[in-house]
């Protein structure tokens, strides 16, 4: 009976204690969903993107993009550059090539911009240690999500966006939290059909188990 | 007893339908991916992979063995009206796409199903191993019930459980001492994955006789060498299956014992235990269990091992310690220290994202890696903890293959 109990408490650790404490973990949240992808920008040596966009709230402290690295190949460092409208530099840091799985979302974090909000910036994309054949790829936007403020490749630009998210900082952890838990129930709801199902498999097992005849402690 | 049987494995299913859709660990989706070209007509999956590397989404090999290529593709076909049309485009988006999209909590449900069918499978082979009925409740509660079997399989999408059904398998057909039908099943689990291999020799100790020790050989052989032989001409199958994961890394910690010879040290327990078994003399069938336990946890002692391969020792161990219930608790703390090992590799899906399903956020959380960090090498701890693992599996193994059973 104890193992029982104990592996029904770390069932309940998994599915609702561990999410609930990892959401107090989250200093950081992004400003939506990223857009889908449809195809990459290559960085490599001189090969430099830059991509602007307007800051929705104060406390600006990441970006968020999908990065190719196949096999882990590229192990340089991935330079990024945050700049405000008048080119200064606000923010720098780098990613090493190590920890950017091929096609995985990566958040490249700096310290927060605290008065960031309606401020127009560009982040800046480069490797100047890597060679041709072993870039960076970064996906591009299949939307059109900023008419004016396109990628540019080399300082030159293009139509394209990249599919980038935007984070910020926040100052609750509950509200957090609470945004945590709204997403996953919309998100969970969203597949109504699985939803049903496996609401009521659960639900059916639940009373399989209560109807059991001589239902005893061991 | 049927009746307190059928509540505990109602309730262990109940427990593991509750995981099932909310935990997600890359490897399904990557072996899933490359399953996919199955129902695209695929055979030889390794070429084909090799072939497209440039066009392909993802670039990894496959690296488990043609079974497992094989039953992964063919319950994809029959669970795919239940997938849904967006399945395949789950399989090959990247990045946010795997956690984000609309059917992700459907498609782990769906896509562990198989392992749910097995692990209650391999729960009535535990049973079947024991005549007293409070023995057989036992196993079935130890294994039904313990973290370290629901996270390896349902957290972490553990398809080596299909190579382990067949181990098991295996271990029963020997206690009953129908040694032809395990050599089959051994050659049948190395067919998915290579690691029952690793058994044979202690198999060949336990058949009697030349004659049947060269039959459970030419079996177990014979059966993998058939399954794999449409692909053994193939570059690509060889280097995807027989140079990666278990083979390799048993070749890396070595002794340099000059002029361009060395130890491997991953094989000299191995080879202690084999021989010591065989001037031993004395092959009880109740010790087998025994046995491929000590060999796995030497192994592991000595290898840089992936968390989804603790889970081959958990059956066995389930079957020592109904046996001999004092080493449960030692046996707990070697499975807990085996864990702690992996969780500190720099390796996001080793923890946080594992709960990405839940939340994309939760990828911004610091993995035990950098926390650690902040106080102390993660690297000189988690050698720390493989030597005591080490030194513990020494203890446990000595153990196992010198003392009977009451």
């Amino acid at each position: 009976m104890k193992l029982i109990k104990f592996n029904v408490l770390f069932v309940l650790l998994l599915l609702l204690i561990i999410p609930f404490l990892l959401s107090f973990k989250l200093h950081t949240l992004p400003d939506r969903l990223q857009p889908g992808l449809k195809g990459t920008e290559r960085i490599y040596k001189d090969h430099i993107l830059s991509q602007g966009f307007l800051s929705n709230s104060d406390n600006l402290s990441g970006v968020g993009l999908s990065i190719k690295n196949p096999n882990f190949s590229n192990k340089n460092e991935l330079v990024y550059l945050i700049k405000d409208s008048d080119g200064n530099t606000v923010r720098i840091g780098s990613i090493n090539g190590r920890n950017i799985p091929d096609g995985d979302f990566i958040v490249l974090k700096f310290e927060p911009v605290t008065n960031s909000k309606n401020r127009q910036f560009y982040f800046e994309l480069s490797s100047p240690t890597s060679p041709e054949n072993e870039s960076f790829e970064v996906y591009f936007s299949e939307e059109d999500n900023f008419a004016e403020q396109k990628l540019k490749t080399d300082g030159r630009p293009t139509n394209l966006n990249l599919a980038y998210v935007i984070y910020y900082t926040q100052n609750s952890q509950v509200l957090v939290f609470l945004n945590v838990a709204e997403l996953f129930v919309s998100r969970f709801f969203r597949d109504t059909t699985f939803f049903v199902f496996y609401t009521l498999l659960i639900a059916s097992t639940i009373i399989l188990l209560i109807k059991q005849p001589g239902r005893k402690s061991s | 007893m049927i009746s307190r049987s059928i509540e505990i494995i109602l309730l262990a299913v109940l427990l593991r339908l509750l995981i099932m859709p909310f935990y997600f660990h890359p490897d399904i989706k990557t072996y899933h991916f490359q399953a996919s070209f199955f129902r695209q007509g695929v055979f030889n999956i390794y070429s084909y992979l090799d072939e497209h590397k440039q066009e392909l989404p993802f670039k990894e090999e496959f690296v488990y063995f043609p079974l497992t290529y094989f039953f992964l593709g063919g319950y994809q076909f029959v669970a795919l009206p239940f997938l849904g049309n967006d399945f395949d485009s789950w399989l090959q988006s990247g990045g946010i796409g795997s956690a984000e999209q609309i059917g992700t909590f459907r498609y782990l449900f769906i896509l562990k199903l198989p392992y749910l069918i097995l692990d209650i499978i391999i729960a009535f082979l535990l049973a079947s191993f024991f005549k007293e009925e409070k023995e057989k409740q036992r196993a079935l509660l130890l294994w039904l019930f313990n973290p370290f079997s629901i996270s390896l399989i349902y957290i972490f999408s553990n398809v080596d459980i299909l190579a382990i059904t067949f181990v098991v398998l295996s271990v029963l057909l020997t206690q009953r001492k129908k040694m032809i039908l395990a050599a089959l099943c051994l050659g049948i689990g190395a067919g998915f994955k290579a690691y029952p291999l690793i058994f044979l020799p202690i198999l060949l100790l336990y058949a009697h006789g030349i004659r049947q020790k060269s039959l459970v050989l030419l079996t177990t052989l014979g059966t993998l060498v058939l399954i794999i032989a449409p692909f053994i001409g193939s570059i690509p199958f060889r280097q995807s299956t027989m140079v990666s994961g278990l083979t390799t890394r048993m070749l890396i910690p070595i002794i340099n014992l000059g002029f361009d010879e060395t130890l491997f040290i991953a094989i000299l327990p191995f080879s202690f235990i084999c021989f010591y078994i065989w001037i031993k003399g004395k092959t009880e069938i109740d010790n087998l269990a025994r046995y491929f336990l000590a060999i796995l946890l030497l192994l592991y002692s000595f290898i840089h091992y992936h968390i989804q391969w603790l889970l081959w020792a958990i059956p066995l161990a389930v079957i020592v310690i109904v046996k001999k219930e004092s080493l449960k608790w030692v046996l707990v703390s070697i499975g807990v220290l085996a864990c702690l090992i992996p969780l500190l590799y720099s390796d996001k899906s080793m923890s946080v994202d594992l709960l990405k399903p839940i939340s994309l956020w939760y990828d911004l959380v610091p993995i035990p890696f950098s926390i650690v960090s902040n106080y102390y090498s993660p690297v000189i701890l988690q050698s720390i903890l493989h030597s005591v693992l080490a030194g513990a599996s020494f203890a446990v193994a000595w153990f196992l293959i010198t003392s009977q059973d009451k």
